[in-house]
């Protein structure tokens, strides 16, 4: 579509943005804003964002009020979600569930991280025995477990609640952070850039924090936001399963879960909460997506 | 044959991390194991019975070697709750859940053949378009939300098909699939999302490169280049990550089959999770970590049969 003769205003454009120099984050902006469905994702989670801090100010309701008269009530003009069977809103509690995922995303994924990132970095800088006869056993192993089994058995031992569910979620998570870490350290760490450093003496930490991690980040960062559409979606399952957020306190997987017993009298109790969900995921996966072929257009296809 | 030899070596050590960190499991719970088991109502008698019989008296790695001696016995211990066998309780309930997990993976390989396919050879057009939103929208749904929307539309609304009441497939086969289905398309969809997305990419891939352009050269038909020649290609990464989606089915049918009250595998897990029976809580997750290492052994072991590059590669 581009081939048709260049407009005087587009070559100037064109020279004035080569000639810039523009930032590498500059170009990756430039990218991402051209693809239609990262644009999409990016709307979604402002939303979810918007909905998540400013809920007491959204919300119609305290989402933990309990209206004994108007139980079960489907929707109406006071309550566009209808009420639950404990006569609380709907429509708040989805509000403010938009709080707990968000945080089940962050918590996870930095669990995920904390444990990945420096394990990745060392294993793959160093090498040697450790690297190939004990890490990366370790990860091979827990690559065994089917994820939502072991964040479930991990979540029933260390006791019911989202902070363990969390950390249950996060530690499924971090074999895949430290593969990826790992591979990324490997290929820039035999780069003549990172030699000449290690020739001039700069020191190993040095080295690692301030030059390769920089390096490494694109991959993690496309792993780091398709790993929180995951994190919703597992927390969701968790507090299904009763596992991980306890009630009162909103969350959207819980609220599935409250609905099962009233599946046939007030099934718009089941609607909601997993329409949620899957803007959520969604919104995730669609920027995940979106970064992904921001930083390597190659991928996309 | 030697390359079956070292991949087999090469997953004892899988096998025995695998075996450690289940049996590490128990020794996570915060606090006394047999308190948090037995609640502290129990008498002093009967919790010293239980650490006796969770070997909790003695020291860690003897724990650990007689555990371990006891599961290559095939011996996984008793349940706590009722005193069963978790051997026979695994067995019993496994075969529910591999039928589940077989007809979800082919629900999803009949949504995600074709629509992978039409997707690849019909890059931009609106079939293409189409798959790859509902593969991004499957891929964000979750399938026990899809599970009960389906109870909601047809078990309540239209009733053509019960919410639960499992029947063994030996007993009464019909009773069963009608049982089944809904549970095998709500974790199907899903499945079928991840595998359109695997298929279209890695045919999209295999289409481009040098022998489908020969086979085209040859004159051969689009069908016949398609189906016989680059299918074939495009369905090894697919296979490749059979442990991936064998460990995905096991863990997404958890949930699944608590939505319909299926007597699987993972609703064992769940039931077991609740009574606190965490003898039969490690039997399971290691039962579960054992098929996924089968899986990707035998898929490891019949892609080396099928093509003679990958022996002389590096397995690790």
């Amino acid at each position: 579509m581009s081939t048709s003769v260049t407009q005087p205003a587009q070559a100037k454009r064109q020279i004035e943005t080569t000639a810039r120099h523009e930032t590498p984050l500059g170009i990756f902006l430039r990218r991402f804003r051209k693809n239609k469905l990262a644009i999409v994702g990016a709307f979604i989670l402002t939303t979810m964002i918007v909905l998540a801090v400013f809920a007491p100010l959204i919300a119609p309701y305290d989402p933990l009020y309990q209206d004994l008269e108007r139980v079960l009530e489907s929707e109406s003009t006071a309550h566009p979600m209808g009420t639950d069977d404990l006569g609380r809103d709907v429509l708040s509690r989805i509000i403010y569930g938009a709080q707990l995922s968000l945080l089940a995303a962050i918590y996870a994924v930095g669990v995920a991280f904390l444990i990945g990132v420096p394990v990745g970095l060392f294993s793959g800088y160093y090498r040697g025995f450790w690297d190939e006869w004990v890490v990366m056993r370790i990860v091979d192993a827990m690559q065994a477990f089917p994820f939502l089994i072991l964040a479930l058995a991990l979540a029933a031992t260390l006791g019911a609640g989202f902070g363990n569910a969390m950390i249950a979620i996060g530690i499924g998570f971090s074999p895949a952070f430290i593969r990826i870490v790992r591979a990324q350290v490997m290929t820039v760490a035999n780069q003549e850039y990172i030699q000449a450093a290690r020739a001039v003496g700069v020191r190993d930490l040095r080295i690692l924090l301030r030059h390769i991690l920089p390096n490494s980040m694109a991959p993690l960062l496309v792993q780091t936001t398709l790993a929180m559409a995951s994190a919703i979606l597992a927390e969701a399952g968790l507090s299904f399963l009763g596992l991980g957020a306890q009630p009162p306190r909103p969350s959207w997987g819980q609220m599935l879960s409250g609905a099962q017993g009233y599946i046939s009298l007030a099934p718009w109790l089941a609607y909601w909460p997993g329409i949620a969900i899957f803007f959520a995921v969604l919104g995730f996966n669609l920027v995940g997506d979106g970064v992904r072929e921001a930083l390597d257009p190659k991928l996309r296809h | 044959m030697a390359f079956i030899l070292r991949r087999l070596v090469l997953s004892i050590p899988i096998l025995l991390l695998v075996s450690i960190m289940v049996f590490s499991l128990i020794h996570l719970i915060p606090g006394d194991p047999v308190t948090v088991i037995l609640g502290t109502e129990a008498t002093p008698e009967v919790e010293a019975a239980l650490r006796r019989e969770l070997g909790l008296d003695r020291p860690l790695v003897v724990q650990y070697f007689a555990w371990l001696g006891n599961v290559l016995r095939g011996n996984l211990g008793r349940s706590l709750s009722d005193r069963t066998l978790v051997s026979e309780q695994i067995m019993q309930r496994l075969p529910v859940t591999i039928e589940l997990a077989f007809g979800s993976f082919l629900v999803g390989l009949l949504i995600a053949v074709p629509a992978g396919l039409l997707s690849a050879t019909r890059r931009g057009s609106a079939v293409d378009y189409s798959s790859t939103m509902f593969a991004l929208g499957g891929m964000s749904l979750p399938s026990f939300w899809l599970a009960m929307m389906f109870i909601i539309l047809f078990s309540v609304k239209l009733q053509w098909l019960p919410a639960s009441g499992y029947v063994p497939f030996t007993e009464n086969p019909r009773a069963n699939l009608t049982a089944m289905l809904m549970p095998m398309v709500a974790t199907g969809i899903r499945e079928s999302a991840v595998l359109m997305r695997m298929l279209r990419s890695s045919m999209l891939e295999v289409l481009h490169s040098d022998y489908v352009r020969t086979a085209h050269g040859k004159g051969l038909t689009e069908r016949v280049v398609v189906m016989r020649h680059a299918l074939r290609n495009a369905l090894v990464p697919v296979i490749t990550s059979s442990g991936l989606i064998v460990a995905g089915l096991l863990g997404g049918l958890v949930i699944t089959e608590t939505i319909f009250s299926i007597p699987g595998f993972g609703r064992l897990i769940v039931e077991a999770i609740f009574e606190r029976d965490f003898v039969t809580v490690q039997g399971a997750i290691l039962v579960s970590a054992l098929l996924v290492v089968l899986v990707n052994l035998v898929v490891d072991i019949l892609l080396a049969l099928i093509d003679p590059r990958i022996k002389t590669g590096k397995g690790a």
